[in-house]
């Protein structure tokens, strides 16, 4: 047992924090802090991801004969926390979830055409799986593609299908036997994005990150982009959600506004002429958000280890989650106490502190406790493959 | 990075459960607590060769790490046992780390044959407010004053290892036991835990049994030594909390109710997984500061890290398993009981998490 980095991947972190630093440039960062740039899309953002595939960082655990580096997972995971902390909206789903399935099961021809694209940094791909009426129960859903002449007519509507508005393909799962109303009739469809058909209704949410409706009225894609075999979309989904709670929960974002708020309460003079720091209450709720970050960090590089052996286990991906989504909440919480009413100064108000962070953080966390899988399916999961209870209906 | 454990480690945990559950299969109870510990036992432990697994060949030892001996606590653990494996193979790791030939040839092949128990009465270690004991240098000789708290097998050990003031310095000694001067009190604890207050009234001390030079200081030795109690404590917890988890996820699945068994309602599955997540992350903490402690770090961080998990979930788990399990859970024919003590006892030994996030505060906003 070592529970520590190689020499080698610290120095793959140094360079990865250097590298990220320089990139996140002040133009950068005004466009990602407005509301209709915010989760990419913008001109800067897409040189960005251009100029980090052309210096080969998202192929970095890419298998060779697709140009990539071959790194181990770990060394990935690395990368996303370096990512993560810069704040870059980087496409995790496009990259390291949808893109592997998309090399492993796609038609020969797909593959060619979209793959150079992902590791290039030239395309991102949306996901398209909630409706109004299929959520967390996602077997449920009721769009529909039916085959014609080659191709797939798909009619129906889709909810939250983020970035959407700039990507270039939406990764689509539709209902292909109307016979069977469970996860069994159900396939994945990569549908290009500027297909007729497609209309796309934004949605603004809490934390200003803006989400879409989507609607599709006859589109027409050609059966080449049907991913793995008709009615066996539902293997794809489970295995790319199980790879999506992973980087939903990543401790490096919290971790750096706590060392940020930990220097702040030290720079911070008190009415009694004391540094805010030198509290009791302060750094006792310093030290609640320490302990906490400690052990979703662990849990994470644990995952991340575990992965490399190949024995992911489906409660532990779902530990994480559970976990890291309800401790967002709690330290943001705590971490806004020490701030106290200052953090509700936003980034656009004079006086801000930390960039106004702490007030857009608290509002974008609660979307963790039921996205990606709500937490009561998780523990559901946990109990069931991790503590071996009898499974029923909820 | 690597989280896993060799075959030689698990070949040991396997080890460790056998003897526990064959000694259990034996006695019925492991341990009656009409005295301070099963002799049989710690007879079968030393006979296994489980009580020297941190100690050199030479002395008869195993000579493996700090993570073998946390593997053997969460081992008993599992099986909510008293005995005084964590005091004495800690200690004897320390004398085989730092002191002199004669001491290790004097102490350490006692306590891997098991014929010698070792104890600490460290003030460091307890949020006592009793003040700590001092040396004092006389007529050439070294005279030891005060008192001690919550030392556990202090009187049944051989030697207790106290730390004391002397011209402002931390000392660490080793004191034997039997020398005169010395009284103990014995305290009733929750678990039933043999723990003593002890009294030093011009105890004569003999500098043979010093881990340094009397003018240094021991800090670093107290770190060392406070970092592996701790953290031993944190590895007995991981086996308290499983198997009370275990024992509840058993006994939910066999009782009904509304014809069906309890385990398959929803709200009790969501107490369980809660319980399954918090082990999961004192495991990881843990599992992060016996690595630093064996790479020599110091490991402050770390360990009131993974204390703080250790106090939190051990109230938290303890509470869910009685509750879930209802009226058997605090029957004492049933086993659980012995799990909530002992959580209890975890909880607020060795520093509460209060005391350890003060530490934590501190240290964050010292650094």
């Amino acid at each position: 047992m070592l529970v520590e980095f190689s020499k080698k991947q610290i120095k793959l972190r140094e360079e990865l924090r250097e590298y990220f630093f320089a990139l996140m440039t002040d133009d950068l960062k005004v466009e990602l802090n407005s509301e209709s740039t915010k989760s990419g899309g913008g001109p800067l953002f897409k040189k960005t991801l251009k100029q980090i595939g052309e210096d080969g960082w998202i192929g970095l655990s890419w298998p060779k004969k697709y140009g990539g580096k071959e790194a181990t997972l770990l060394d990935q995971y690395i990368f996303t926390e370096e990512v993560m902390r810069s704040g870059f909206p980087y496409p995790f789903l496009t990259t390291d979830s949808v893109g592997p399935t998309i090399a492993e099961h796609a038609n020969q021809k797909v593959k060619d055409e979209i793959i150079p694209k992902i590791l290039k940094g030239e395309i991102v791909i949306a996901i398209g799986y909630s409706e109004s009426e299929a959520g967390t129960d996602l077997a449920s859903l009721k769009t529909k593609a039916i085959y014609e002449n080659n191709n797939w007519l798909i009619n129906g509507q889709k909810m939250w299908t983020s970035l959407a508005e700039y990507s270039d393909y939406i990764w689509l799962a539709v209902r292909t036997n109307l016979d069977s109303m469970d996860h069994k009739g159900l396939s994945i469809i990569l549908v290009p994005n500027n297909s007729k058909g497609i209309s796309i209704t934004p949605i603004n949410t809490l934390g200003d990150v803006r989400t879409n409706a989507t609607f599709y009225d006859n589109v027409v894609v050609s059966n080449k982009f049907l991913i793995g075999k008709k009615n066996k979309g539902w293997e794809l989904i489970t295995s790319q959600l199980n790879r999506e709670r992973l980087s939903l929960v990543n401790n490096a974002p919290l971790e750096k506004i706590l060392s940020d708020v930990i220097n702040w309460a030290k720079e911070t003079t008190t009415d009694n002429g004391n540094k805010l720091i030198e509290e009791d209450w302060v750094q006792n709720n310093l030290a609640q958000v320490q302990t906490g970050t400690e052990a979703l960090k662990l849990l994470c590089w644990k995952q991340a280890w575990a992965m490399t052996k190949n024995e992911l286990n489906m409660a532990d991906a779902s530990v994480a989650k559970v976990y890291g989504s309800e401790f967002f909440i709690e330290a943001y919480r705590l971490l806004m106490e020490v701030l106290g009413e200052r953090s509700l100064l936003s980034h656009k108000s004079q006086q801000n502190i930390l960039g106004g962070r702490l007030e857009m953080l608290y509002r974008v966390s609660s979307i963790l406790t039921f996205g990606g899988g709500t937490n009561e399916i998780q523990r559901d999961i946990i109990s069931m493959a991790g503590l071996s209870m009898p499974r029923t209906e909820r | 990075m690597d989280f896993s454990l060799s075959a030689q480690q698990k070949d040991l945990v396997n080890l460790t459960l056998k003897v526990l559950k064959d000694q259990s299969e034996k006695a019925n109870d492991l341990h009656n607590l009409d005295t301070a510990f099963s002799s049989s036992l710690w007879k079968e432990l030393a006979n296994t060769g489980i009580l020297g697994v941190n100690i050199d060949n030479e002395y008869g030892g195993s000579q493996l790490s700090f993570l073998e001996t946390c593997l053997i606590a969460e081992s008993l653990g599992s099986f909510a046992v008293t005995t005084p494996f964590l005091y004495t193979t800690i200690l004897a790791d320390a004398i085989n780390t730092f002191s002199s030939k004669e001491l290790k040839l004097k102490i350490l092949p006692k306590v891997v044959k098991g014929q010698s128990i070792l104890s600490v009465g460290i003030k460091e270690l307890s949020d006592d407010f009793s003040s700590i004991p001092t040396l004092d240098f006389q007529n050439k000789e070294l005279t030891l004053n005060g008192t001690t708290n919550y030392v556990a097998f202090a009187k049944e050990s051989d030697f207790i290892l106290v730390s004391c003031k002397y011209n402002n310095k931390i000392k660490l000694i080793l004191v034997n036991s039997k020398s005169p001067g010395i009284k103990f009190s014995k305290l009733v604890t929750t678990t039933g835990e043999y723990q003593y207050h002890v009294d030093f009234s011009n105890t004569k001390i003999n500098q043979d049994l010093f881990f340094s030079k009397l003018s240094s200081s021991d800090d670093k030795i107290l770190n060392w030594i406070m970092n592996r109690m701790i953290i031993g404590i944190c590895s007995f917890a991981l086996g308290i909390n499983e198997t009370s988890l275990k024992l509840t996820t058993s006994y939910t699945s066999q009782r009904n109710a509304f014809k069906k068994p309890i385990a398959s309602f929803q709200a009790v599955r969501h107490r369980t997984a809660d319980c399954y997540i918090d082990i999961a992350c004192l495991r990881v903490v843990t599992e992060q500061a016996i690595s630093s402690i064996i790479l020599n770090k110091e490991a402050k961080e770390q360990v009131a890290i993974a204390k703080i998990w250790c106090g939190d979930i051990c109230h938290r788990i303890s509470y869910a398993c009685q509750h879930l399990h209802g009226g058997i859970g605090i029957d004492k024919d049933y086993s659980l009981y012995k799990y909530n003590l002992w959580a209890k006892q975890l909880e607020l030994s060795f520093g509460s998490s209060k005391f350890h996030l003060r530490k934590l505060g501190k240290l964050i906003a010292e650094n």
